[in-house]
């Protein structure tokens, strides 16, 4: 990997990964130190990494990277990694299904909403997924789906509740 | 048809994550026209998919590498500027080892001196008996001397028999070693003057046991019948002196044993006392190990 293909690489996929870790804790400054050991990372690598797995790689590494982060520090509550979320959000989407479906997620345990985030964020297939977690791919598909229903649950429960 | 109510909602889930060929999401979709029932609840399941968010790292500066980051200095460089440990010289003269080295120069040290002193007892003792024999060879020399004078006294005339006898006191006095060298001249002229008193008066004295009463005795016995007798005694009292002597040289148990090494003097009794309890612990030792 030459240097134009690692600052190729920063400016396709920096915004992905770290819209990834901000969702999933919820707290930028720790988002963009994961970010940064994750390019770090790959340009210590640079010549073992190809550049069409670059971005499967950077993603491997930021969620090995934010794992060791949530281990470390537990004290975070949801509601503040909702808030901080909220914070960054750049999108004027604010309607209130959207605020119940992040609420939902964010009650998600920190695999579920990784896979969900994969999944509909960045388009990952089950396969990619699990090389990504370091999951079979059947795994994925009942972790994620067990995830839907309960999503589904939870917004049929706050949808109720709301009206 | 593959999709039934039993297994719709994984087909649903299958749907919603964009896992489902293109004629199983058509098949799906007639399902669900086909019961407008499940509608509800696939919309729901739709509803949890999330719409793409737009995030921006915005410090993409940081994470932007350059050509010039890659520059490296030229590995021959690099070599001029690695250090080598130096070898630690290990100390030759350790405590173990001057502890080692101090008790084998102390055993040989000892082995010298008990060396020594035997080499010395064993030198001493042949002096003794080189001693013993000269004394033994000067007196048969004398005897013999004094045989021949007084053999020769009939014949020779009385200067010839002076100057003999003067030749035999004179190696008496030799084996003596109680009167100095210097004094002999004077010593022989005075036994001269014995002899030549004791001539004219011949009296028969035949126990001659010192010098002196020996030559006088000798010189007596002026008569052939005479000097056999006188002969044979002196040959007699000679071999019992001759073993007195022996035995009182021979004797090694008065000898100072001390033995000097450097200026330090070691009590040679001690030392071997010492010597023989090494050997003991030593069999003692060996005779362990045996068992």
């Amino acid at each position: 990997m030459t240097v134009q293909d690692f600052n190729h690489c920063v400016d396709n996929y920096s915004d992905g990964v770290y819209r990834f870790i901000v969702k999933n804790i919820g707290h930028d400054a720790d988002a963009q130190d994961i970010v940064q050991t994750a390019f770090e990372k790959l340009w210590i690598n640079r010549d073992k990494v190809e550049t069409d797995k670059a971005k499967s790689y950077l993603f491997t590494v930021a969620y090995h990277q934010m794992i060791d982060h949530i281990r470390k520090d537990k004290k975070k509550s949801t509601t503040d990694n909702f808030e901080e979320v909220k914070a960054h959000t750049q999108t004027s989407n604010n309607s209130e299904l959207k605020q119940i479906l992040l609420r939902a997620i964010n009650e998600l345990n920190p695999t579920q909403k990784s896979l969900v985030l994969l999944k509909d964020y960045e388009g990952y297939s089950y396969q990619e997924i699990g090389e990504i977690m370091n999951l079979s791919e059947s795994q994925v598909k009942v972790y994620l789906h067990r995830a839907r229903l309960i999503l589904k649950g939870k917004l049929i429960h706050l949808q109720k509740m709301s009206a | 048809m593959k999709i039934n109510m039993q297994n719709y909602e994984s087909y649903c889930l299958l749907y919603i994550d964009n896992e489902l060929s293109a004629a199983d999401r058509m098949e799906l979709e007639l399902f669900m026209q086909a019961h407008p029932t499940l509608a509800n609840e696939f919309a729901a399941l739709q509803q949890t998919v999330l719409t793409p968010e737009t995030l921006l790292f915005e410090d993409k500066a940081i994470l932007y590498r350059y050509d010039e980051m890659e520059a490296s200095l030229p590995s021959s460089f690099k070599q001029s500027l690695y250090r080598q440990e130096t070898k630690v010289v290990e100390a030759f003269f350790t405590n173990q080892r001057m502890i080692g080295i101090a008790s084998i120069a102390a055993i040989l040290l000892l082995l010298l001196g008990y060396k020594i002193y035997f080499t010395n007892q064993v030198i001493h003792k042949n002096e003794i008996v080189q001693n013993d024999n000269h004394q033994i060879i000067n007196k048969k020399n004398t005897d013999s001397v004094s045989a021949k004078t007084s053999i020769d006294i009939e014949n020779k005339p009385l200067t010839k028999y002076k100057s003999e006898m003067a030749v035999g006191v004179s190696n008496k006095l030799f084996i003596n070693e109680k009167l100095p060298l210097q004094k002999e001249p004077n010593f022989i002229q005075q036994e001269t003057k014995t002899i030549d008193a004791t001539i004219t008066t011949p009296t028969i004295n035949l126990k001659p046991i010192e010098t002196e009463t020996n030559i006088s005795a000798i010189a007596e016995n002026s008569s052939p019948n005479r000097t056999e007798n006188t002969n044979a005694n002196l040959n007699n009292t000679d071999n019992q002196i001759e073993e007195e002597e022996n035995y009182n040289k021979i004797n090694t148990d008065e000898h100072d044993r001390t033995i000097y090494i450097a200026n330090f003097e070691i009590d040679g009794d001690k030392l071997r006392g010492i010597s023989r309890r090494f050997n003991a612990l030593f069999k003692r030792n060996k005779n362990e190990k045996q068992k």
